[in-house]
Formats: structure tokens, C-alpha cells, sequence
């Protein structure tokens, strides 16, 4: 099992050191130059080659790369091009509150997509596989950022049940803290629960067909724990690897949910950081999701190995 | 209130050049005050050469008149509420305020934590004393001697004196603050700045200059105004709070004010609705029939920030596009934009004569996301189709936008010019964008050695007479075309009062802002 997880953490940073040059390349090629978005339109040529040369842009490129990722692993993000102060506190102000609020979203997410594909696979073609299919062209058929808005019309301003805007940490004031949590959870959470209703219904349908389960039936176990046990259980691996996938679309829904519920995090850095060619900030954000999504997969890749050996035997062999 | 949307009643205003001129004078602050300095009297009206020739004190006293009857009219002392904190909701981001060194659209911050020295009314060239109790012009009228109020302070307690005053604006003339609006026209118009005991030859913002370095970031600001930063509860570009600066000459009623950014516009409607903010300076045009209708807010259109314009960019400096390079093309297009000459039969018959009879080749209208209200491009667009342009948008980010802009590659484009701080006579000093290399390419000999005269000029008479000269080009050989003022909307709860841009100029004087719970 150790030489498992020494060869998924070396493949992870391998991703995201290779993710890293895509990341540092790409930026440069998106037309407009940091330092005219600091000078201005009314800077003269002067200012704006003062400034290229204050941020470090004459240098040669593999210059600027080598200092960047040197920075990166001593988590050194260098300065906010825009913001002027290190990135490394931005980064610090806007994590907890994206990772709160990823976290919760795919709680809920959890909590809602895994019970309602048992539901749909156990009652299939009856009102709980229906009401689950209904559940499902409904979240999936509008954007996050639309259901943000109509969930902050009827319940914030029509109710007046929860807030429209901020966030309070729940580790300062728990209730304060869910009550601004639950909107922008629902938003961002309920494509996720959607999809895994529909991929835990697949492979729990699958599961309930196969033989041990008739089985266990035979042998008269109770029918929920004949699903729990038996056919869940079975079924477990390939919910995982969704489960693991859709956190890459978590974090990205949360960061355009944040912005409609007007949460300080990632989401405004990005869309900051983005508009001013602040290339320091999203650089280092970037890669941060990319390490936050490889870890996460790493992670359901060692969970297979725990719920299934033969993966961690094949895994090895390969 | 008109029940039209602000960008109809923006559309039908008749806007022109000369109407362009005539705003910068209602609005225009700073480099007014900058152009008196040093450079002899630049006022054309005979109202202004008047009020010139009165003594100081005497316009002071009027002034003072002014502001108490003006006092007396809004509220009794006694009606206003003291306290409370107003909670405003912008789509800006405060790293993006250059308010020390610039003006910016961030008025609402800059504004109540940098005080000036003096400040224009929004419908006045009479300035207002701020700052500076009085001021006063030498007998040939170059040198300006501003006396500060006694006792000013900064917000870190710190006195505001002469030195200070001097020092904040050698810090906007430092050659590592970029150029600005009110770099420029301080450099070319002011010879020299002396802090002589109390007094000062001045004009701007008042920094305290060993701050200047720690604004970066907002890790410390010592400012002049009504309001002072508070550090605490700051979320980089997410959320401000500024506290009332008890030892202002004029204290604030409001104990604090705070800024929350609302990335999406939509969501800081939903917040004002919601009753979680008090004020948006920077209100959705879209949404101002809705809130139009609604008791509980008071929705003002402020004064005119700037104006949009649709510039021509020619050849001569390898960008643009050939078809501006014809003055008759160029004349054609400004009649199918400026609602003064609007004449879409004088624009066809020119551009038959130019030889596009059958229309131009397709160019390119370059726009920026958050600029102008797409459909008037779409507008202008097909008003110019049929005098025969053929135009096409090409909407792209402000970066983008503005790396082309720079390089002189646009064929044509949408921009704003901010002229609130224009006295109309330095107003072409002020036309970056027809002397930015390769905007524009208006780099004719005779438009430079314009520009270079007001820098220069030292009478009364050889102002009004560039000043004409200006005109005259601008008819000629058109590059600018003028669509609509640019001017924000602000909403604002029922409960907050002196929401009023009679209080004073280009942002209310939000000292004055109480709230009526």
C-alpha cells in the first residue's frame, strides 16, 4: 500500500507541475498587458515601460517561470500586481470561505444526490424515480448562477428569510454562519446531487440485478439492508470516481455561485484577477484548484484501493 | 423624476461639442484651479472675469451666504439624526481607486476620505472653500495664494500645513505616478508650488506625505476628509469601512460608512431591495424603471462624469483604417452621432463626394464590456448605415480593449472622456485620446502647437481665442464624435437623507448625508 501512495502523490505532482507551465503560458497569451491596465489609457509609453520593468515582465520568460514556481513551493506567491499586497494573504483571506462553502455544497450534495439515486434505483419507474428525474432536469437544466438569482429573489427579498449578500464564518457564529450558508449551498450543490442521483441510480440498479443480491434476498435479509449492505456497497466504486470528479465542477460552481451571493473568496479574486491581467494572482490561484483537484482525486484513488485490493494490486502492476 | 429610462433621456439630450464644453464647465474642478496658477487669469465669460475682479473677501462672504441659506433650506439643525452607518454597494473594486493621484469613478470612497482644497459646485464656476479657507490672485494674476483653515489635521492627527499640501502634490508630479488627468494638465500649467507659512499655491488632494507609500493596499491612510479609513474589518477589494473624523472642521453626521463590492450588478439590486445595503452609487441603468416606481428609494442621475465618444482612428500612424482618413468621411460620420448636426442627407451627400456612393468597406467598432450600453452602438450603428458605413462590433475586455487602444489599432471606437475636472479652456489639454500615440492619430501641427499654447498663453484674451481655435478643428477635421454624458445612477433608501447633488459638485458632500430611521 506504500508504494501505492508514494506513486499517486508522485503522479499528482507531476500533473501539477506540468499544469503549472500550462497555467504561467496561457496567461501570457490572453491579450493585454498588465502593466497598461495599472498605467491607464492616459499613461504615457514611458509609465507603462517603468511599470513592466517594476513587475518583472522584461525579464526572460524562463526567468520569470523559475522564480515563479521556486515562490509557489515555498508558498511565496509574490505581490498582487493590482492589489498590492502579497498574494499569499489574499489567498489566505478568500480560502476558507470557498472551501466552507465547497465543503457544504458537497455535503449537501452527498446528503441529497446518494439517497435520492437508492430511491430512484430501488423504486424504479415509480413516484420516487419520478420525482428524482424531475429533481434532476430542474437542477440541471438551470446554471447555478440562474438558481442563485431565483433563489435570492423568492427567498431573500420576496420571504425575507435569508440574506442577500456576505458571509459569517461559522466558526465565529455558527447559525449566523448556516444561515448565509444555506442559498448559496443549494445553488452550488444541486447540479452536483443531481448528477450523482442519476449515477448512483445506474450503478445501485446494476448492483440490484446481480445474484448476490437475490441471494441475500433469499436468505431473508431485510430489504434495506439487503440495498445498504449488498447492493450499495457494491456499487460504491464508480460513485466514488463521480464523486471525485464532480469536485473540480464543485469548486468552479462555487466560485460563480460566491458571486452572485456576493461571498468574499475565490470567486472574486478570479474574476479580479482575470480582468486586470493580474498575472501573480491568477497564476498562483490556478494552480492551487489544480493541487486542490488532483488531491482530491488522489484521494479516490487510494479509496479504491481500500474498497476494492484488486485495484491496488492491479494499480501497482500497471 | 422622468419616467423615460436614464439612457433615453440620455439619448434625446441634445449633446455636442458645444454642449461637451458647457458641461466641463458645470462640472469641471481641478484643473480650473490648476490653469489660474501661474498662468494668468483663463476665464472667457464676462460673469467669470467679474467675479475675478472682486476681492477675495467679498466673494468669500457671498459664498458663505450661499452655504448657509442653502443649509437652512434642508434641514434645521435639529431635524438631522446623528449616527448610524450607511451601507453603500458598488461594483468597483477599491484597488482600483486612484484617488490620491487621480479622479476615478470611485467618488463615493475618494471623496469623503481625501479632502481638496476647494470644490466646485456642480452648477457653478464659483469654487467653494474646503480646505483652503481663502484664496486670492497676486495683481498680475500669476500666483494664486490659498490660505488653509487653522488647525487642520490629518486622520493620524498629524497637522495639514503648507509643507504637506506642497509635498502631496509634488508626490502626483513623481515620475513614478503615472500619468493622469490631473498630472498632466499640474505639470504643464503649474510653474511652481511655495509653501509660504500658512499659505500654499495649490490645488487637489491633500495627502499626508508620509503615507503615500502605505496606501498601497490600504494598509494605512492618512487622509484629509470628513471620514477616516478603518483598517479592521477590510477585506481586499470586498469590503471597506471609513469612521467619522471627529476633528474635521466640518464633522460628518454619519458614524461610519461602509463599501461592499457586488460583483454581479444583479445580485446588489437584489441587496438594495432587500433592505441590506442603503445606497449604490453605481445603479443598473436596466433596473431604474423598476426602482422608479418604488416609494421606498430615491433614484438621482448624477452630474456628468465625462462624455461618451466615438473616435475615428486615421493612418498615419500605421493603425486605424483609410476611410477616416478623408475629412468628408470623417464630417459625415459626425452627423450621424452628434444630435446638434444630426443630418443623415448632409452625411450621404458627403460620402458620395468622399466616393463611397455604394458604402464603405465593413470596419471595425471597437467596444469594451461595461462600456457603453450596447445598444446605442447598435444604434449609432444603424444611423451610420444609412449615410453608407458599414460598421461591425467587436466587443472585447477592458484589456484587450485597452492594449489595442494604446497600440493604435483600433479602426474606430467607444470610449469615455472624463472631463469632470475640466474648466472648458484646458479642456483640450485634456484630449488624451486624440494624442496618446496612435489612438487617434490627431497629431496635426497646428492641434499640437494649440495644445502647447495653453501652457503658455498669459492673457486674458489669448485663452478664449485658443479656445476657438480648438472649436474651429473640431469642425474641420472631426476625429471625435460626442454620444451621451456619462453619469451614474445613484439609488438610495428613503430613510437617507441629502441624497442631492444641489448639496454640491461631481459627488454629494456625504458629510451631509444623515440617515432619518
Amino acid at each position: 500500500m506504500g508504494r501505492y501512495l508514494v506513486q499517486r502523490f508522485f503522479e499528482g505532482m507531476l500533473v501539477v507541475f506540468l499544469a503549472s507551465i500550462v497555467i504561467f503560458l496561457i496567461i501570457r497569451l490572453i491579450p493585454g498587458d498588465p502593466a497598461q491596465q495599472l498605467a491607464g489609457e492616459d499613461a504615457t509609453l514611458e509609465d507603462v515601460a517603468r511599470i513592466r520593468e517594476q513587475l518583472g515582465l522584461n525579464e526572460p520568460i524562463f526567468e520569470q517561470y523559475g522564480n515563479w514556481i521556486i515562490g509557489f513551493v515555498q508558498l511565496n506567491f509574490g505581490k498582487s500586481f493590482t492589489k498590492k499586497v502579497p498574494v499569499r494573504d489574499l489567498i489566505a483571506q478568500s480560502f476558507p470561505p470557498t472551501i466552507e462553502l465547497a465543503v457544504a455544497a458537497y455535503i449537501f450534495a452527498l446528503s441529497v444526490g446518494v439517497p435520492l439515486g437508492v430511491a430512484a434505483a430501488v423504486w424504479a419507474k415509480k413516484p420516487p424515480d419520478y420525482g428524482a428525474s424531475v429533481f434532476n432536469l430542474f437542477t440541471l437544466g438551470i446554471p447555478n448562477f440562474v438558481l442563485g438569482i431565483i433563489l435570492l429573489w423568492i427567498f431573500a427579498v420576496e420571504l425575507d428569510l435569508f440574506p442577500v449578500s456576505g458571509r459569517v464564518s461559522v466558526f465565529e457564529d455558527f447559525a449566523a454562519g448556516i444561515h448565509r450558508l444555506v442559498l448559496p449551498t443549494i445553488a452550488a450543490g444541486s447540479v452536483i446531487a443531481a448528477v450523482m442521483a442519476r449515477f448512483v441510480r445506474t450503478s445501485v440498479a446494476e448492483a440490484l440485478a446481480q445474484d448476490y443480491v437475490r441471494t441475500a434476498h433469499a436468505k431473508g435479509l431485510q430489504a434495506r439492508k439487503v440495498v445498504i449492505n449488498h447492493a450499495l456497497r457494491n456499487a460504491l466504486i464508480p460513485i466514488v470516481t463521480i464523486a471525485a470528479l464532480q469536485i473540480g465542477n464543485l469548486l468552479a460552481g462555487a466560485i460563480v455561485v460566491e458571486i452572485v451571493f456576493t461571498r468574499p473568496g475565490f470567486g472574486f479574486l478570479i474574476i479580479d484577477g482575470i480582468t486586470g491581467r493580474d498575472y501573480q494572482l491568477i497564476q498562483a490561484m490556478l494552480a492551487i484548484l489544480v493541487f486542490l483537484f488532483v488531491a482530491a482525486n488522489t484521494i479516490a484513488d487510494i479509496t479504491y484501493g481500500y474498497l476494492d485490493p484488486r485495484i491496488r494490486v492491479s494499480g501497482l502492476a500497471g | 423624476m422622468s419616467s423615460r429610462s436614464p439612457w433615453d433621456r440620455v439619448r434625446q439630450q441634445q449633446i455636442s461639442r458645444r454642449s461637451l464644453l458647457q458641461s466641463g464647465a458645470r462640472a469641471g474642478v481641478g484643473a480650473a484651479g490648476l490653469a489660474l496658477v501661474g498662468c494668468g487669469s483663463d476665464d472667457d465669460e464676462q460673469q467669470q472675469q467679474e467675479q475675478q475682479a472682486q476681492p477675495a473677501e467679498q466673494t468669500q462672504q457671498q459664498q458663505q451666504q450661499q452655504q448657509a441659506t442653502a443649509a437652512q433650506a434642508r434641514q434645521t439643525d435639529d431635524e438631522i439624526k446623528r449616527g448610524g452607518a450607511l451601507r453603500i454597494g458598488w461594483d468597483l473594486a477599491l484597488s482600483g481607486v486612484r484617488g490620491p493621484y487621480a479622479q476615478s469613478q470611485h467618488g463615493a470612497f475618494h471623496t469623503p476620505v481625501w479632502d481638496t482644497l476647494i470644490r466646485y459646485p456642480y452648477d457653478s464656476l464659483e469654487p467653494e472653500a474646503r480646505l483652503a479657507e481663502s484664496w486670492e490672485f497676486n495683481g498680475d494674476q500669476t500666483v494664486l495664494t490659498v490660505n488653509l483653515r487653522p488647525g487642520l489635521e490629518f486622520h493620524n492627527a498629524r497637522p495639514i500645513e503648507a509643507e504637506s499640501v506642497k509635498a502631496s502634490f509634488e508626490a502626483i508630479l513623481h515620475p513614478d505616478t503615472p500619468n493622469s488627468q490631473v498630472k498632466e494638465p499640474l505639470a504643464k500649467y503649474v510653474e511652481r508650488i511655495e509653501a509660504v507659512d500658512k499659505t500654499t499655491l495649490n490645488f487637489g488632494h491633500v495627502l499626508d506625505p508620509d503615507e503615500i507609500a502605505s496606501l498601497e493596499g490600504y494598509g494605512t491612510v492618512a487622509a484629509s476628509g470628513p471620514f477616516k479609513w478603518d483598517p479592521d474589518p477590510h477585506i481586499v477589494d470586498q469590503f471597506a469601512r471609513i469612521v467619522r473624523h471627529e476633528n474635521f472642521y466640518d464633522p460628518a453626521y454619519l458614524d461610519a460608512i461602509t463599501y461592499q463590492t457586488f460583483p454581479d450588478r444583479e445580485s446588489m439590486t437584489l441587496a438594495l431591495a432587500a433592505d441590506e445595503i442603503d445606497l449604490s452609487p453605481a445603479f443598473p441603468p436596466e433596473q431604474f424603471q423598476s426602482f422608479e416606481q418604488n416609494q421606498d428609494f430615491n433614484l438621482v442621475q448624477g452630474v456628468a462624469r465625462g462624455l461618451w465618444v466615438f473616435d475615428m482612428v486615421g493612418t498615419s500612424r500605421g493603425g486605424g483604417h483609410p476611410v477616416f482618413d478623408d475629412p468628408r468621411v470623417r464630417r459625415a460620420l459626425y452627423r450621424c452621432i452628434d444630435r446638434d448636426y444630426f443630418n443623415v442627407e448632409e452625411a450621404k451627400a458627403l460620402m458620395v463626394d468622399a466616393g463611397y456612393a455604394d458604402g464603405t468597406p465593413e470596419m471595425e467598432l471597437s467596444t469594451w464590456r461595461g462600456a457603453l450600453d450596447n445598444a446605442i452602438a447598435q444604434i449609432i450603428i444603424n444611423d451610420a448605415l444609412q449615410a453608407g458605413f458599414n460598421f461591425k462590433i467587436h466587443l472585447q475586455d477592458r484589456p484587450s480593449w485597452l492594449e489595442r487602444f494604446l497600440a493604435g489599432d483600433h479602426e474606430s471606437y467607444i470610449n469615455t472622456y472624463g472631463f469632470q475636472w475640466l474648466h472648458p479652456q484646458t479642456l483640450p489639454v485634456m484630449n488624451y485620446q486624440m494624442r496618446i500615440p496612435n489612438s487617434c492619430a490627431y497629431d496635426t501641427p497646428e492641434y499640437q502647437a494649440m495644445i502647447d499654447g495653453f501652457a503658455t498663453a498669459t492673457t486674458e484674451s489669448s485663452r478664449p481665442a485658443l479656445l476657438n481655435d480648438f472649436n474651429d478643428i473640431l469642425d474641420r477635421e472631426p476625429w471625435v464624435a460626442p454620444i451621451a454624458t456619462a453619469s451614474g445612477i445613484w439609488a438610495g433608501h428613503q430613510r437617507l437623507q441629502n441624497l442631492d447633488w444641489a448639496v454640491s459638485g461631481y459627488v454629494p458632500s456625504m458629510e451631509k448625508f444623515w440617515l432619518d430611521n
